[in-house]
């Protein structure tokens, strides 16, 4: 229910046990390795101790893995048994022996197999390009077509005649047209077809005349076309882009081929990446060690009740290896793990989302939000039917598919399972079964009157009165968070500070609460003196103890008195648990908006019904999403802004122990 | 129908229409954002949808405060209220706040939206954060509809 103890793990060792200490310790996956040269004194580094990695290597095993990885992705791609929704989501796992890995490791020459893979990857793409070139080709000659003019005579023309192909502007053409005349002898235009504004032509001209040409066309916005360095005329040419075309096409079939003969070795290679990733990450983690000529030596963290297995482990070495654990101190950066009630357990989704706490500042806020998630997200989503139906697909895909979740995953489903029970729960304390639609169905109505029984307030009725419910979870939620306040104060040996501050306070906003109490004829009238004077009581000891930092007896009292200001804070949060009841009423208005529009249709005979019953599928359905969203994220967000402000910072690093990560498969001993 | 209705019923629309102007504004902006990140990864497809969608919630407000007052006028189906132009003019400035709030709202949770958008393209691991982010501005959004609720709840016809 907490925040686990750490210790600190040193350990000097002989290099003889090194791989076989590695290794136990890699399978056990409880040690997280300290990056050492970090944390050595300078002292220590005089001793001729040197670190033991080889960059190099490592960074070219990194290489190779990613290539390996690329290679496997595209290979994926052509993979023509296309895999479902679900397992491209989850991933399938591929179960292999710790046997059976060492002897493919062996076998299979994996490094030709990646090469040729990437080679076709690099083939396919420049043939993707080529094809891209040929037709955009194939589309310009295709405006040309009516030219009967071979395109090889544009290149270089005939011993007298030379041509060009280009367009300008429709506005200058006329122009350009009588300079031609004027100027040149003799020449020849073909108009070709071309863009709106413009006007595109071929032109034959004297070869003696070229550079009088030129000249007329610098005057003008003259843009000259690459004619494709092809033989014949345009239809020719074209003839022989399509047959240039169906030539790419048969390399690529041939390619696709020869890759869809790779496909055999997918799964070998996903068990060989897997492979050579365990591997680097031993290469990584035993890099930081330090070590001499015969022994080395490696710091880590390590959970208090993990420290006998450790202990175990460490045994079978005597002699060979000296070890100590020790409390971590004040300026370790201690990696955190928190754990928990199995129950509670789904939401530390949202403790690990926010930031984990703090080793030794803070404490685990997760099971106090625990409650309040619950119930916040039944409030505001508040639709037993909904819970019911995200109930049983939850249930169902954790039943089906649970084995192969990740530990994330399993925990963010269990959180939503938890969500919607709590909603079946508030929904039906609401009355709202897909919002009354069973009330509305003739057949279904004594189900809804009985379901009806459970009924105990309907914020569309009644908001008001949900309103104030709302508030007053809101004003638990947030005392709730000044008391752990105290708490951690307290603990930490503040005891000034909890009492000047959160007592403080605490005092103050109940006697405030009091006393509106009083005002409001909630509580007995003969109270009203006694809540005036907690009230004022209460804000002289703020005043008095909130500006305790300054020596200035003055400044001290001016700023006590400014302190009060702080209640505005407090009435600001309490009213942001309005939403509760903002999105309660969302969630049932929109569901009555699909009942609504399914009952308008339903008049119509038999295509009625069915159409009706499209409606109310999809339309529950959207509403479902939305609605889980904002009940979700909105939650999420009372925890976050109003109750950890109070007395959680956040911030702490993950504990990551040195263990088996694979990608694609599951190692079984 | 009696110029009091219409007057309500101009309520209706201008909280349905501003508010949905303010989302569809929102979620095209947050949507340009993803159109860009997903170019470079497409498997992101799901988290960039999700952001997209979070400025889409004051359409549905406005929709459903709109709905509230049909509801309110007898409009849907049943017979009309008859309504003083004073209660049809209090059910128009009833619809304003989830209107108007969600008008202004959409468009900066578009943006808030699409800077959370580039926050999960950089760092996926990050997708809680970039989520809550948006919220923070739709609180204005379900406070505006929490008025509109509210102050149609206690105008009494």
């Amino acid at each position: 229910m907490a925040v686990s103890e750490m210790l600190k793990l040193r350990v000097i060792s002989h290099k003889s046990v090194k791989d076989e200490i590695v290794d136990s310790l890699l399978r056990m996956g409880i040690v997280e390795f300290v990056d050492l040269p970090s944390v050595l004194s300078e002292k220590i580094q005089d001793l001729s101790l040197y670190r033991e990695g080889d960059g190099k290597a490592i960074s070219e095993v990194e290489t190779f893995l990613n290539d390996l990885r690329l290679a496997i992705d595209f290979l994926e791609s052509a993979n023509e048994n296309k895999r479902g929704l679900i397992d491209s989501l989850l991933g399938e796992r591929i179960c292999v022996s710790r046997v059976e890995l060492e002897e493919k490791v062996k076998r299979v020459s994996y490094k030709n197999i990646v090469e040729e893979i990437r080679s076709i990857e690099r083939k396919l793409a420049d043939l993707k390009i080529r094809k891209a070139q040929l037709l955009s080709d194939r589309d310009l000659l295709e405006s040309w077509k009516e030219l009967d003019i071979p395109l090889e005579f544009f290149e270089e023309g005939t011993l007298k005649t030379a041509g060009l192909i280009g367009s300008l502007k429709l506005e200058e053409f006329e122009r350009f047209s009588k300079d031609l005349g004027e100027n040149l002898s003799l020449w020849q235009m073909f108009p070709l077809p071309s863009s709106p504004g413009e006007r595109a032509f071929a032109l034959v001209y004297l070869k003696e005349e070229a550079e009088k040409l030129q000249a007329i066309l610098r005057g003008y916005g003259f843009n000259a076309f690459t004619v494709p360095k092809r033989k014949g005329t345009p239809k020719e040419a074209i003839k022989d882009i399509e047959e240039d075309i169906l030539e790419l096409e048969r390399e690529r079939e041939s390619i696709l081929a020869r890759l869809k003969e790779y496909l055999v070795f997918l799964n070998d290679m996903k068990i060989i990446y897997d492979y050579i990733s365990i591997a680097l990450a031993k290469q990584k983690a035993t890099s930081n060690f330090l070590a001499t000529s015969k022994a080395f030596m490696f710091e880590g963290w390590v959970r208090k009740k993990d420290r006998e297995k450790v202990e175990g482990l460490f045994s079978r070495y005597e002699g060979l290896i000296a070890y100590s654990f020790e409390e971590p101190s004040f300026q370790d950066d201690v990696p955190v793990v928190v754990e928990n009630h199995p129950v509670i357990r789904p939401f530390e989704v949202l403790t690990s989302l926010y930031g984990l706490p703090l080793y030794g500042k803070d404490i685990d806020p997760t099971p106090y939000l625990a409650p309040f998630f619950f119930v916040f997200f039944g409030m505001c989503l508040s639709d037993a039917g909904y819970g019911l139906v995200m109930t049983l697909l939850i249930t169902w895909f954790l039943l089906k598919y649970g084995v192969r979740m990740s530990f994330s995953v399993k925990r963010f489903l269990s959180l939503l399972l938890l969500g919607s029970i709590s909603t079946i729960i508030f929904g039906a304390l609401q009355g709202t079964w897909f919002d009354g639609l069973f009330d509305q169905v003739s057949w279904l109505k004594p189900l809804g009157s009985v379901l009806n029984k459970v009924k105990l307030i309907d914020p569309l009725e009644d908001p008001m009165r949900f309103l104030g419910i709302s508030l007053a979870l809101g004003i638990i939620h947030i005392f709730l968070g000044v008391v752990l306040k105290a708490y951690v104060n307290i603990k930490q040996g503040n005891l000034k500070d909890a009492i000047y501050d959160q007592i403080g306070w605490l005092w103050f906003l109940s006697s405030l609460l009091f006393f509106g109490g009083v005002n409001a004829g909630w509580i007995y009238i003969s109270l009203y003196r006694f809540s005036q004077v907690m009230v004022l009581l209460s804000a002289v000891f703020l005043i008095l103890t909130q500006g305790r930092g300054e020596k200035n007896p003055l400044k001290r009292v001016v700023k006590g008195v400014l302190s009060l200001y702080g209640v505005t804070g407090y009435l600001s949060d309490v009213l942001s648990y309005s939403r509760i009841l903002a999105l309660s009423l969302g969630s049932a208005v929109i569901a009555m908006i699909v009942n609504m529009l399914a009952k308008m249709v339903s008049n119509v005979p038999i295509v009625g019904i069915i159409v009706a019953l499209v409606i109310l599928i999809v339309g529950h359905s959207l509403s479902l999403l939305v609605n889980a969203l904002g009940a979700f994220v909105h939650s999420t967000r009372l925890q976050y802004v109003e109750f950890f402000s109070k007395f959680y910072s956040g911030g702490g690093k993950a504990f990551e122990p040195f263990a088996i990560k694979t990608r694609f498969t599951d190692i079984v001993d | 129908m009696e110029l009091s209705t219409a007057i309500a019923i101009c309520g209706a629309a201008l909280a349905a229409g501003l508010a949905g102007c303010g989302s569809s504004l929102g979620v095209g902006i947050a949507g340009e954002a993803g159109a860009g990140v997903l170019t470079e990864d497409p498997k992101k497809f799901g988290l960039v949808l999700l952001l997209q969608a979070l400025p889409g919630t004051q359409g549905i407000y406005g929709l459903l405060a709109g709905f509230l007052i049909m509801n309110k006028i007898g409009l849907l189906g049943g017979q009309l209220v008859s309504l003083t132009i004073q209660q049809g003019l209090a059910i128009a400035f009833a619809a304003l706040p989830v209107g108007i709030v969600g008008l202004v709202s959409g468009i900066a949770q578009g943006k808030t939206s699409a800077a959370s958008i580039q926050l999960i393209a950089k760092r996926p691991e990050e997708a809680g954060k970039a989520v809550i982010l948006p919220a923070m501005v739709e609180t204005y959004a379900v406070l505006g509809l929490l008025m509109t609720v509210l102050l149609l709840n206690g105008i009494k016809i």
